[in-house]
């Protein structure tokens, strides 16, 4: 009696401040636990996590709530920006 | 203490020289040139290049990559206009020709970081020639821009003439230039220094003012208009 739903494992190197930091997380999983994750490993928990953009290398931002199977591009060890909103305007 | 109370009371104290303890803020300095120079690949692919480190400055140099588009109206270009790019001209009633000038770019500039009393302090960021190190003018910057959060509307984020400062500036969280700023001493650096540093700070730039932002030249009915669009991510 197997279970046909094959977990399928991704690793996702973020780039937080310019450190490198490794998670691996199911695929199913959306991209903001593997966000989640990552921020907590790395101890960046002083700000609310859905304050921090995910974004491609090429700048391009990453929909928190996509599944990361269904992520275009994204394959086992893609690197991506992890970065707090920017917050501008108002000068 | 509320964060506006420090923040006016860090106006207050911008004059001052030294506020951390150097041996801190130069340890710390070296945590964040270490931690630019391990994303060097990524920063290089970009055409963003550490040029110069001396504390309490990190010389960083943005080299834009992206060639300018143009348009032309064939039909009032002059003969002696040489176009030294290859150009489609669409079929049909349209004498508009279209191309890349790929042997253009817009200029590069130096972005100092300046980390002193970092991280009691946001990075502070001048905009400087590469080749003199004169201070850049507003009119010889891309205007940059970033997205809003609705994917629709643009902010101008480089301005110029900072109340403070006196220079042009990164209206952006993270940037020293936007802490100091009257209208924003409500959103102390204080709150997101744990989450903030160097290479966000790089990353800031290279995300507003170098990579979006395409020239296009569009010359027709005797004008020659230069606009500065942002490239549309899908």
């Amino acid at each position: 009696m197997g279970n046909d739903k094959t977990e399928k494992k991704f690793t996702l190197v973020f780039i937080i401040n310019g450190e490198d930091v490794t998670v691996s997380v199911n695929a199913n999983n959306p991209l903001h636990v593997a966000r989640d994750r990552a921020l907590k490993d790395s101890g960046n928990e002083g700000r609310p996590f859905p304050e921090w953009e995910i974004r491609r290398e090429d700048g391009s931002p990453l929909s928190p709530d996509a599944k990361i199977e269904d992520v275009g591009g994204l394959a086992d060890g893609t690197r991506l920006l992890l970065s707090l909103k920017a917050g501008a305007g108002g000068c | 203490m509320a964060p506006g109370c420090f923040s006016a009371s860090r106006q207050a104290l911008a004059g001052a020289d030294v506020l951390v303890d150097p041996r801190v803020a130069k340890a710390k300095y070296a945590r964040e040139l270490e931690r630019l120079r391990a994303q060097a690949p990524l920063l290089s692919s970009r055409g963003v290049f550490v040029v110069a480190d001396v504390y309490p400055n990190v010389d960083v140099l943005f080299v834009p990559l992206r060639p300018p588009h143009f348009a032309i109206d064939v039909g009032q270009a002059a003969s002696s206009l040489i176009i030294q790019a290859p150009m489609k001209v669409p079929r049909g009633a349209t004498l508009r020709a279209e191309g890349r000038l790929d042997m253009l770019a817009p200029r590069p500039f130096i972005g100092r970081f300046g980390l002193d009393n970092f991280d009691l302090f946001p990075p502070s960021l001048r905009f400087l020639d590469p080749a003199t190190k004169a201070p850049l003018q507003a009119q010889q910057l891309v205007i940059g821009h970033l997205m809003a959060e609705d994917g629709r509307t643009l902010q101008r984020v480089l301005l110029d003439g900072h109340p403070v400062h006196q220079r042009p500036f990164l209206c952006l969280r993270g940037i020293r230039e936007y802490h100091d700023h009257p209208q924003h001493s409500g959103d102390d650096w204080l709150l997101y220094r744990k989450s903030m540093g160097l290479f966000h700070a790089v990353d800031l730039v290279w995300r507003t003012v170098v990579a979006p932002m395409q020239l296009r030249l569009i010359a027709s009915a005797g004008r020659v208009d230069l606009l500065w669009e942002m490239e549309k991510k899908p």
